[in-house]
């Protein structure tokens, strides 16, 4: 005999006497809550506490904690100007991407949003990117963007313009960095807003459609509006890939030209992979993150969902 | 410092080699291999694939047949090397043997991961080695491990493209040119191949920076300065300061030539895409010996020939590798030590340096490597005797070879040279001090 028949056949006291405490008022809930709550402490707390702890640390260039730097490598970081442009770095670099890769996959998920085989294969084409591996695509963009031997400064040659120096000009590093992270991303965005579009009952445009809305008002007055979870959920993810990017300012202009994609998740890592400071790299990291936060509290805070389906 | 053997000297080392390698190889005075005690061995080792593993694989042949044990390796990726050195103790013992870029020695014996192998190379041992593979391991008299290869630069070029022009580059050190020489005679060719050609994609020289660090454009400032200056130096004798070294007037002017030659002269790509000579994009392509066999696979046809390097004031080339090190940490100490003894000797660099198509690490090994005695080749091996220095010995190396790979790429982009440089020297000082 099941324990639910049991407890129907003796009424509703019963039951709660024969639960082992374990089970008794918030033990059901934490016992169900313990896994994800073990994953992460051990994956995200715990870290991050470490990171707090390390960042508080004077460690030698091999890597090992020699003293105690109490704040002091905070006051460091936040009085290095290099740092400081590189947060503005960041900051500029998510305010390019983000709005095109929403723009290019909003686009794209309305573009597919038919759901034939020729859709099917361009979905595949878009998300493709994110499968091949950031240094391979980043050592072909290297090739493709050489100014001398790249196959993009040919097409340009040849159509009579003039060659840009992709790698060695400031903005146009920055603009093949941004680009180079939006080309892999929007995919993922493009996901994004394909689920948030399969979501929206059919019925409700439909019936806008029959009291005579045309196909852009239908778009800017239902879907547009029914989608602000896809764009937060969109822009988040999009905010937070900016200022995590690193590989393609590692491996095609670490930080340069001068300066002009030395982001501060670069800087990190330089910290602490190249310099083995792992006290200031820890505090650099807390300072990123701090921001970080504040940028995507400011974006959920402007993107509030006004309208939902349910 | 400079390290000069004249011709004559290289012969004499030559002759002699040759009657060494004629005696059998168990004919030395003492079995030097008689106290291997058969020990598995565990080497951190740079992942090169196939490349190195075949390497690897005739290393263990050779040690297995001296007695040697099963040799295991712990893999890293070369831009990862110097971080899995450093923290190889941090998580327990890591492993016996590191095989470690050669310039970061002084880095690991500061932070005390290596233990010297002193005892086991004799004076005669030392000498017999090619300068820098002493120089570079010998740290307060104390030696720490031999090298894996010597290399040596010079600049590959097609001779049917300089007769073409009427145009003999020097073939030895002795008539080398000075980069005013050579500016005159790589806008000649490039003007030249670009009008035969019909196209302003072919460019006189590929200096090979940008992916190299201090290896190949660290010696433009040096080369700018006398021998022994600060710029020739680019760090302080203690290795502590890169101030009135790495900045001084004259190592300025080398990295100005760095830029001009990509900029005013326009002479050299601005460009990281190594494979521009076996394109024949490029006239001049400098280069270490590896390069031989792709260039000849690439373009068969090509008459291959050498010459020196320009230089400003004076001829400076890099060269050195890889070193064998024996962690301060292993169980296995005397094992270990012997292992990099083996790997100093004649039968343990062989495979290697036949593996990097490279010069062996001692003198007395080059008669059993003709190709480096006559031809286009033989030019390495005379400007790693007479030409080669060390990179600068400094704990913080590879700190340094970070922000001056940055500080490359900055002045070849063409960014203020002084402002750019000062600013490096400031930030290679800041990490510098973290050693005191």
């Amino acid at each position: 005999m099941s324990a639910i028949e049991h407890i129907g056949g003796r009424g509703a006291a019963a039951p709660a006497r024969r639960l082992p405490a374990a089970l008794r008022g918030w033990g059901p809930a934490a016992l169900f809550l313990a896994p994800a709550l073990i994953l992460l402490g051990l994956f995200k707390l715990w870290p991050i506490a470490a990171a707090v702890d390390a960042s508080t640390g004077v460690f030698s260039p091999g890597g090992v904690r020699v003293g105690d730097a109490g704040l002091a490598n905070y006051a460091d970081v936040l009085a290095d100007e290099r740092f400081r442009q590189g947060l503005w770095l960041s900051l500029f670099a998510a305010l390019a991407k983000v709005p095109v890769q929403v723009a290019l996959g909003l686009g794209a998920a309305l573009v597919l949003q038919a759901n034939s085989r020729a859709s099917a294969l361009a979905r595949a084409a878009m998300v493709s990117p994110m499968f091949l591996g950031l240094p391979v695509t980043t050592f072909l963009f290297a090739y493709l963007f050489d100014l001398n031997v790249g196959v993009v400064n040919a097409v340009l040659a040849g159509m009579g313009l003039p060659r840009v120096a992709w790698l060695t000009d400031g903005t146009a590093a920055q603009l093949l960095v941004v680009g180079l992270s939006v080309w892999r991303d929007v995919g993922l965005t493009m996901l994004v807003f394909l689920a948030g579009l399969a979501a929206i009952p059919p019925q409700t445009a439909q019936a806008a459609r029959l009291d005579g809305a045309g196909e852009w008002c239908v778009l800017r007055t239902i879907t547009l509006p029914l989608l602000a979870r896809s764009f937060q959920f969109a822009v988040v993810l999009g905010t937070l890939a900016s200022f995590q990017m690193l590989a393609p300012v590692l491996m095609l202009t670490r930080g340069g030209p001068t300066g002009a994609t030395d982001l501060a998740s670069f800087q990190i890592y330089e910290a602490a992979f190249v310099y083995f400071d792992l006290g200031r790299a820890s505090a650099m990291s807390l300072v990123l993150l701090l921001g970080l936060m504040a940028v995507i509290a400011l974006e959920i805070r402007w993107l509030t969902v006004r309208w939902t389906y349910e | 410092m400079t390290h000069r053997l004249s011709r004559r000297g290289l012969l004499a080392a030559g002759a002699s080699a040759a009657a060494l390698s004629a005696l059998p190889r168990t004919g030395f005075a003492a079995d030097p291999w008689k106290d291997v005690r058969g020990l598995d061995l565990e080497l951190l080792i740079w992942d090169g694939g196939a490349f190195v593993d075949g390497m690897m694989a005739a290393v263990q042949a050779e040690w297995s047949a001296v007695g040697g044990g099963r040799l295991s390796f712990r893999k890293s990726p070369f831009g990862e090397l110097d971080r899995a050195v450093r923290s190889a103790n941090q998580g327990g013992v890591g492993p016996d043997v590191f095989l470690a870029n050669a310039p970061n020695v002084i880095t690991y014996k500061t932070l005390g991961l290596i233990e010297p192998v002193t005892d086991m190379f004799s004076q005669a041992d030392l000498d017999d080695f090619f300068p820098v593979v002493r120089e570079g391991s010998l740290i307060d008299g104390e030696f720490y491990g031999p090298s894996t290869n010597e290399n040596g630069q010079a600049l590959y070029y097609d001779r049917r493209l300089t007769e073409r022009h009427g145009i003999e580059p020097p073939r030895s050190l002795a008539d080398a040119w000075t980069w005013a020489q050579w500016l005159e005679v790589f806008q000649e060719i490039q003007a030249a191949e670009r009008a035969r050609r019909g196209t302003d994609r072919f460019w006189a020289l590929y200096p090979n920076m940008g992916n190299t660090g201090l290896f190949f454009s660290g010696v433009y400032p040096r080369t700018a300065g006398a021998a022994g200056s600060k710029a020739w130096k680019m760090v302080s004798d203690d290795g502590m300061t890169t101030e009135g070294h790495l900045n001084s007037a004259e190592s300025l002017a080398g990295l100005q030539l760095m830029q001009d030659i990509h900029h005013a002269h326009g002479i050299a790509p601005v460009s990281q895409q190594r494979d521009m000579f076996y394109n024949d994009q490029v006239a001049f392509f400098c280069g270490v010996p590896i390069y031989r066999n792709p260039i000849l696979e690439a373009r068969p046809e090509i008459e291959l020939a050498t010459a020196p390097i320009p230089y400003i004031e004076t001829p400076v080339i890099h060269t050195g590798s890889f070193a064998w090190l024996v962690n301060r940490e292993t169980a296995k100490m005397e094992e270990a030590k012997l292992f990099v003894k083996f790997m100093g000797s004649a039968r343990g660099n062989d495979p290697i340096a036949r593996g990097w198509s490279s010069l062996p690490i001692r003198r007395s090994m080059l008669a059993d490597r003709p190709e480096f005695l006559e031809g286009p080749m033989k030019l390495f091996a005379d400007a790693t005797l007479e030409w080669s220095a060390l990179r600068p010995k400094t704990p913080g190396f590879s700190e340094l070879d970070a922000i001056w790979a940055r500080l490359e790429a900055d002045v070849v982009s063409g960014g203020e040279v002084k402002a750019l440089t000062d600013d490096a020297v400031r930030r290679i000082d800041a990490q510098l001090r973290r050693y005191a």
